[in-house]
């Protein structure tokens, strides 16, 4: 038959239009999930000090998620040697040396955080730490530590604004980098923000700790499921009521090529059955299993896949 | 005439996306009603085969009576085609495969302790067996394709086409649910029966007689019910479905023509009734050229895949040539005919070389509607 | 092993109407009916095209899979069994039922058990490629329509287990 096309833009005949592959999505899931651990961590903190180990220490995870992630980004880089680049200059008008920034700042301020939640036993371990004593540096660590654990609330608030600095950053840098109406929206910054915290309450939830802790990020991340299902409705409807190219992107998703895996792998799977899930736990005082986090944070990272996918393909 | 409602073989884009959702949904209800129904657990499945739970044959073949009976109640009722239903959704008859299969795969149930849909369930449920399962029949699947070209011969042996019960019978098939919903009652006393004797035997302790449950009864009176009313259906003279509707042709626009035509062209089957000669010149690609007067030659009563059908004629088609009448499947013509499309759709990469006589400023309107993006 | 208050399951025979109206649903809205095999011989052939990606080109059945549409996992069956296991999930936890472990008969041994469902697992996924479905695809849906061969396939099914279930009972009983 003869063959017909009615679309050109497809990365089979327009190459360049597909650039981003799977690392973007890793560094945009593991920033979020970063943000988030950040901002509940700091939270918990404040209303929760005596929570157990796991999660006074979860901010040490931080650093290790966001080395993977920019090691993806890295990965995706055109000119890799030219990464030291970022941080010769701070362009305020660019997302890209905003985030930059940001993750300077959060490098240390996230372990901070951890070390302030240190019990007195703890940090005294931590400083009567044999290799310390040999390298000399007992003394410095001892007030390091100190130096923290004395203004737990500040590295709290700290870590809050630049958790929400983190996640709203991922959200404006889709935006920022190219003409794709389906980035074009102000509501990525707000949604992925949100998003990392919900997969952040649900990586948290894995971690051993008590069962208040447990119902407290329960709550915590049903707020952060509702708020996104709303984003999500705010997002499309931006784009169904946009502009021509703004309709085409809203139409990907509801009724073009990505509305099946969007709706199920995103809002069914990632979203409503997590959440009634969780809502069964609460109600029916059923004992919490790491079902509704995994697919949490399964629907976390395919939001990011398919907002990324999509965006390119128009 | 519509075959189902939503008829999911034949959709395309939005539709089709829209039903791929839609298959969530249902598979949800089904996992959930599986696993309430206790087939996530090995031990529940096996006991059928221990003859001391009988729930595996209870539960399937009353799932079995009810969409029978329902089906052929709606199709009694004229909400659908029975026969094109059904060809749309079972496999035709192999005779030979079936049955060696079906022995394979009731030892691998027993071994395994799960089929492939209750292994699934089974994972959910978080039990390794039924993840380890579903794996292995990944496996054998794929074992199975790489040796499927030296099976040929085996894999469509005994070939009999979609072939059903009550063509084999010879009756109609209200009259053959009836059978099998009264059947299936029998083999659910009997199973109870067997039950009871076989866990007091397991027990050690004298069989306990227990009679009919509220559930039973409900049960039986359902399909009971719905079979008797299928049968009453068959009193009806000429059902809707068969008649006048066969007559008209559902329209089809140019543009939504060239959509399935080009990206799903083994869903539609295009036949063009015009002049021969016109129609050899220039026609809608993939289209056949049958002209009117040959078209009962062309066997469109056997054709049994259940492909939408569209003719093209020089303009509208109101009614649908006899010869088409009896072919099983959604019947449409093309709205405005070979002129529309002409108007509307792509034309081949040759003729776009030059530019079009009468496109020359009317670029927007010639080019056919983009229908979303996605990719292709 | 099992808590008693979660050992409490559907009455069959109504279990068994559900399942009919879940089965009749899909009829009547979509055309199609349920199954399993399908997405599993998918998803097997897609991880195949993962590690050896011109053997799947050139192989004509799995090419097919690959080329026709919008690739593998665009398929009713797929979205379909994904679904299933969401149900699974939601169904076990709300009963209390959700938890990693793994069922065995009492006198089996836990690597006989393992063994037991990979094997088993494997002669099922042959088996169902072979008859064009597995009990839910073939027997239950099949069977519903009254297609002459699915009634053959589900007959030999419990044929096939009866017989061989005197030779297994290590594992179950």
């Amino acid at each position: 038959m003869t063959e017909v096309d009615l679309f050109r833009q497809s990365n089979l005949i327009d190459p360049a239009l597909a650039i981003w592959g799977w690392e973007i999505p890793v560094y945009l899931f593991l920033g979020g999930l970063s943000a988030g651990v950040m901002i509940l961590s700091a939270w918990l903190a404040r209303t929760a000090p005596e929570r157990a180990r796991a999660l006074r220490l979860a901010p040490l995870a931080v650093p290790v998620l966001l080395s993977a992630g920019m090691l993806a980004l890295f990965l995706d880089l055109g000119f890799k040697a030219h990464v030291y680049r970022f941080y010769l200059a701070f362009e305020p008008s660019s997302p890209m040396s905003w985030g930059a920034w940001i993750l300077i700042l959060v490098y240390p301020a996230a372990p901070a955080l951890a070390v302030a939640g240190l019990t007195d036993g703890e940090a005294s371990a931590l400083a009567g730490w044999r290799p310390l004593a040999a390298l000399r540096l007992a003394r410095p660590v001892a007030r390091l530590v100190a130096w923290c654990r004395a203004r737990a609330s500040s590295l709290a608030a700290l870590n809050v604004g630049l958790g929400a600095a983190l996640g709203v950053y991922t959200g404006i840098l889709l935006g920022a980098l190219g003409a794709r109406a389906a980035w074009s929206s102000s509501l990525l910054g707000p949604l992925f923000l949100v998003s990392g915290v919900s997969t952040a309450a649900a990586g948290l939830m894995l971690l051993p700790s008590d069962p208040g802790a447990h119902a407290r990020l329960r709550r915590w991340d049903v707020t952060a499921v509702g708020l996104e299902l709303a984003l999500l409705a705010l997002y499309l409807l931006g784009l169904a009521t946009g502009d021509e190219a703004a309709r085409q992107a809203a139409h990907l998703f509801l009724g073009g090529g990505y509305t099946a895996a969007f709706w199920t792998l995103v809002v069914i799977l990632g979203l409503l059955v997590p959440l009634g899930l969780e809502a069964l736990e609460a109600r029916r005082g059923l004992r919490p299993t790491a079902a509704a986090p995994a697919l949490l944070l399964a629907g976390g990272f395919a939001l990011r896949w398919i907002l990324v996918a999509a965006g390119q393909a128009l | 005439m519509i075959a189902t409602f939503f008829p999911f073989d034949s959709l395309v884009t939005g539709a089709r996306e829209v039903g791929l959702i839609g298959a969530v949904v249902i598979g949800f209800a089904f996992g959930f009603v599986l696993e309430r129904a206790g087939f996530g657990r090995a031990s529940k499945l096996t006991a059928q085969f221990y003859l001391t739970d009988m729930t595996v044959l209870k539960v399937m073949f009353g799932a079995i009576v009810t969409a029978m009976t329902g089906l052929v109640l709606a199709s009694g009722l004229g909400l659908v085609d029975l026969q094109s239903v059904s060809e749309g959704i079972a496999s035709p008859t192999f005779v030979w495969p079936m049955l060696v299969g079906g022995l394979l795969l009731g030892v691998g149930f027993i071994v395994s302790g799960y089929c492939p849909g209750t292994s699934a369930v089974s994972t959910a449920s978080g039990n390794l067996d039924g993840l380890l399962t579903f794996a292995g029949v990944i496996i054998g699947s794929v074992l199975y394709g790489e040796v499927q070209p030296l099976l040929h011969g085996f894999h469509v042996s005994g070939d009999l086409g979609p072939l059903f019960l009550y063509q084999v019978l010879g009756v109609p098939a209200p009259v053959l649910a009836l059978g099998v919903a009264l059947m299936a009652m029998g083999a659910f006393l009997g199973a109870e029966r067997l039950e009871r004797v076989f866990s007091a035997k397991r027990a050690g302790l004298p069989a306990p007689a227990v009679g009919p449950t509220p559930a039973r009864r409900i049960a039986f009176a359902t399909f009971s019910g719905v079979a008797a009313l299928g049968l009453v259906t068959l009193a009806f003279p000429g059902r809707p479905s068969a008649g006048e509707a066969a007559t008209r042709a559902l329209p089809i626009t140019a543009s939504e023509l060239a959509q399935r035509v080009i990206e799903a062209p083994w869903k539609v089957r295009v036949i063009d009734v015009r002049d021969e000669a016109a129609c050899l010149a220039a026609r809608v690609p993939g289209s056949a050229c049958v002209p009117l007067a040959k078209l009962g030659e062309a066997g469109l009563e056997a054709a049994t895949d259940g492909r939408a059908l569209v003719l093209v004629a020089d303009g509208d088609l109101a009614e649908v040539p006899a010869a088409a009448r009896a072919y099983r499947g959604d019947v449409m013509a093309l709205a405005g005919g070979y002129a529309a499309w002409k108007r509307e759709a792509p034309t081949t990469p040759a003729a776009a070389a030059a530019p079009a006589p009468t496109g020359a400023g009317k670029a927007a309107p010639a080019r056919p509607k983009k229908k979303g993006g996605g990719c292709s | 092993m099992d808590r008693p208050a979660s050992d409490r399951f559907w009455n069959p025979y109504l279990a068994g109407v559900a399942l009919g109206l879940v089965l009749l649903s899909s009829f009547l809205v979509m055309g199609k009916g349920l199954g399993a095999s399908g997405a599993a011989n998918r998803v097997g052939v897609a991880a195949l095209d993962v590690v050896a990606p011109a053997h799947v080109d050139a192989h004509p059945y799995f090419a097919s899979l690959k080329h026709e549409g919008r690739g593998f996992f665009d398929d009713w069956l797929v979205f379909e069994v994904l679904g299933v296991f969401l149900g699974g999930v939601v169904a076990a936890y709300s009963a209390g039922r959700l938890r990693v472990g793994l069922l065995k008969g009492p006198r089996a041994s836990t690597g006989a058990r393992v063994a037991a469902a990979l094997a088993g697992g494997v002669l099922m996924g042959v088996a169902a490629r072979m008859a064009r479905g597995c009990t839910s695809g073939q027997a239950l849906t099949g069977g519903a329509v009254l297609s002459a061969g699915a009634w053959i396939f589900m007959l030999a099914v419990f044929g096939g287990g009866y017989a061989a279930a005197y030779f297994v009972r290590r594992l179950w009983t």
